[in-house]
């Protein structure tokens, strides 16, 4: 029996591998696509909202106090002053995005915020979001006005640099958990998507297209067992839909740093996982295959041709994705009873595998789960085979 | 002689989409494919089943090969049950027909390994055999090509080779020259032919007259699911018909000319008899 069903799985994999205009575009062309698009995004973001390291931003300024030019003058910033007369030109360039950012002050500032007048004294920031420049200038300013307001009534401070922790070192999450945490919301739908597509390739093709041949009858007058040559073309479009899938998610994740312009350095990704993690996400990763090839089998099966079957795959995508959502809307559970739904308990899993939160219980419900679920539907190909209804109908 | 296959009140029935239904102006939405046949085919014997397309001659073939379980009924392929020992009878046949395709992605070598290993077969025998087929057969000029790049008659020979690659002693061809051009043809008849020298049983579901009578110790004739006849050759014909001698030549002559060529011997011949056994069982003129 084993002989049997190996035989049929190696028969599957010849195909594909000696296929390699469909071993390219099914395996690694998914996963390389990922990369390349997402570094793309990435870079083109941050270039698209980066301002060049030695830019002086352009501030024009009416009735700008002389308390503050210390502070300004620590800045990258050019202090235009000029009179209400001009404000309305300045505004017109910074609605055509000629310039950076427009400070009002209202006369006699720093005498109305001495006598502490109420209504207290309005400063007007006026700028553009659209050009980058504008967009940070006008955070630096208001950063800048917000530092001169809390010095002026200092009752206690917030996050002042110390020797401990030095500006920003007050988050004592870690790149790592940063990553994870990042990773952990985009991969696992990013996982359910091409690992399913993945199947969705193959699995139509290797039934539907042998159904509508007139090769799969060949098979059947073989002493060969259904349940082997069920089981066998399972797995045959497991291990390949398993490497398309992994190839996607490395893409992904691989791309990431770019994403996230974060300064990761690719190789460290790597370091932040230990092995037992990657175990236990392989296994969660071949027993989800698992689950979408069987059932993309049975609807190949019920199909009368390729055609039909792929167009059965695309309400079961459909589905997938649902779950796939709600499991990321669920997040980190450590409720056992999420993880005995098919499908929504990969995404949970792998999100907790990600946030170095693994709970091996879950993992193996999950895996223990998606095989019997596996098991099942390969039952139901089998008896499918047998019907010469399925087999038959063209 | 030993019975190699015994079928008993073998009936199998289809049910039908109401667009076929209403093709076909039946009362109910189920067909009888195959209505109460029985008949049995003795060890190196071949045994043909003749009648009009939608007899249910395919259907009796796909039954044997335990492609299609009967309704009722049951049939013995060397003592195994179709029903009951469905592996058992895979393994002693060999089935072809024209529907069964070749994978267009592998090439016959790697097929024929393939089919052999799910035979059961030892390496070093089916080394043996491929060489004796492939030999036979003349695939080894393209037993690395693709499927895909093959001609008609090199798929056809490769196909004929991979039905018989673990030599079953019975043999089942539903309409293996259908569609064919000659010269492929002729590889199936020579096959047969060889095959009945060698002493293997033989069930064959065939179109022509000439072949059926020159070959097949005995015939069938099946119309509308029922068996019409059965019997010896000249036991349905009724008078002895001489036969020309077993070649293949014979065979690919237009099977209306080789009819018409059994009739200078004087008698009815094969076809003849058919079509007045059609006349009677339908009620058709033809």
């Amino acid at each position: 029996m084993r002989n049997n069903v190996f035989t049929v799985m190696k028969k599957e994999c010849s195909r594909i591998f000696n296929d390699r205009k469909l071993f390219f575009t099914t395996v690694i062309l998914p996963g390389l696509l990922m990369f390349v698009i997402y570094s793309l995004i990435g870079t083109a973001m941050q270039g698209m909202f980066d301002v060049e390291d030695d830019y002086e931003y352009q501030v024009y300024a009416v009735g700008f106090p002389e308390a503050l030019a210390p502070l300004f003058a620590e800045q990258p910033l050019h202090i235009i002053e000029i009179s209400e007369a001009e404000i309305e030109g300045v505004k017109q360039q910074l609605a055509e995005r000629e310039t950076d950012v427009l400070m009002v002050f209202p006369a006699n500032f720093d005498e109305l915020v001495a006598a502490a007048a109420v209504p207290a004294p309005n400063v007007q920031v006026w700028a553009n979001f659209t050009r980058n420049e504008s967009r940070e200038a006008d955070a630096l300013v208001t950063s800048l006005l917000q530092e001169y307001h809390r010095g002026l009534a200092l009752l206690f401070s917030i996050n002042e640099p110390t020797d401990e922790a030095a500006d920003g070192g007050y988050n004592l999450a870690s790149e790592a958990d940063i990553f994870g945490m990042i990773v952990g919301m985009v991969v696992p739908f990013l996982f359910m998507i091409f690992s399913y597509t993945g199947c969705q390739a193959l699995a139509p093709e290797s039934i539907a297209g042998e159904k509508e041949r007139g090769t799969l009858a060949l098979l059947l007058v073989t002493p060969a067992s259904r349940r082997d040559i069920a089981l066998g073309k399972i797995l045959g479009i497991g291990v390949f839909a398993l490497m398309s899938a992994v190839c996607s998610i490395l893409g992904a994740v691989l791309a990431m740093p770019s994403m996230l312009g974060a300064g990761l350095a690719t190789g460290n990704i790597f370091n932040f996982y230990n092995a037992g993690d990657f175990v236990l996400l392989l296994l969660v990763v071949m027993s989800t295959t698992l689950v979408f090839v069987s059932l993309l089998s049975l609807f190949s099966a019920y199909a009368r041709s390729v055609k039909e079957a792929t167009s059965y795959a695309m309400p079961i995508l459909m589905l997938v994705m649902v779950m796939g959502f709600v499991g990321m809307f669920i997040g980190e559970t450590e409720n056992l009873h999420f993880f005995l739904i098919p499908i929504m308990n990969s995404v949970l899993s792998i999100i907790k595998i990600f946030a170095f939160d693994a709970n091996v219980l879950a993992v193996l419900v999950t895996v223990a789960v998606n095989v019997c679920v596996a098991l099942v539907f390969s039952a139901v190909l089998t008896k499918m085979f047998d019907s010469e209804k399925i087999i038959f109908d063209k | 002689m030993k019975e190699i296959l015994t079928i008993k009140n073998l009936t199998k029935r289809f049910k039908l989409s109401k667009k076929q239904q209403q093709l076909k102006k039946l009362p109910k939405p189920i067909i009888t494919a195959v209505d109460d046949v029985s008949f049995e085919s003795y060890e190196g014997e071949v045994f043909g089943l003749l009648g009009p397309n939608g007899a249910g001659k395919t259907t009796i073939m796909r039954i044997l090969a335990t492609l299609l379980r009967p309704d009722s009924g049951d049939a013995l392929v060397d003592g195994c049950s179709i029903k009951d020992e469905p592996r058992r009878v895979r393994q002693k046949i060999g089935f072809l027909t024209n529907e069964l395709k070749l994978d267009d992605f592998f090439t016959p070598n790697y097929l024929f390994d393939f089919f052999a290993q799910l035979h059961g077969m030892d390496k070093t025998a089916a080394a043996r055999r491929k060489d004796e087929l492939f030999g036979t057969f003349g695939i080894d000029s393209f037993a690395e090509v693709k499927v895909s790049a093959l001609s008609q008659g090199m798929r056809q020979k490769a196909s004929l080779a991979i039905s018989i690659v673990h030599d079953p002693s019975i043999i089942i061809f539903d309409e293996p020259t259908n569609g064919l051009d000659v010269i492929t043809a002729r590889v199936v008849t020579d096959f047969l032919i060889n095959a009945k020298k060698q002493g293997k049983s033989i069930i064959l579901s065939t179109h022509i007259f000439g072949l059926l009578e020159n070959l097949c110790e005995r015939i069938g004739i099946i119309i509308d699911g029922k068996m019409a006849a059965c019997g010896t050759v000249d036991s349905i014909v009724g008078e002895k018909v001489a036969s020309p001698p077993v070649n293949s030549a014979t065979y690919l002559d237009e099977p209306h000319n080789v009819t018409r060529g059994s009739t200078l011997h004087g008698g009815k011949t094969l076809e003849d008899v058919f079509f007045d056994i059609y006349r009677k069982t339908t009620g058709e003129a033809i």
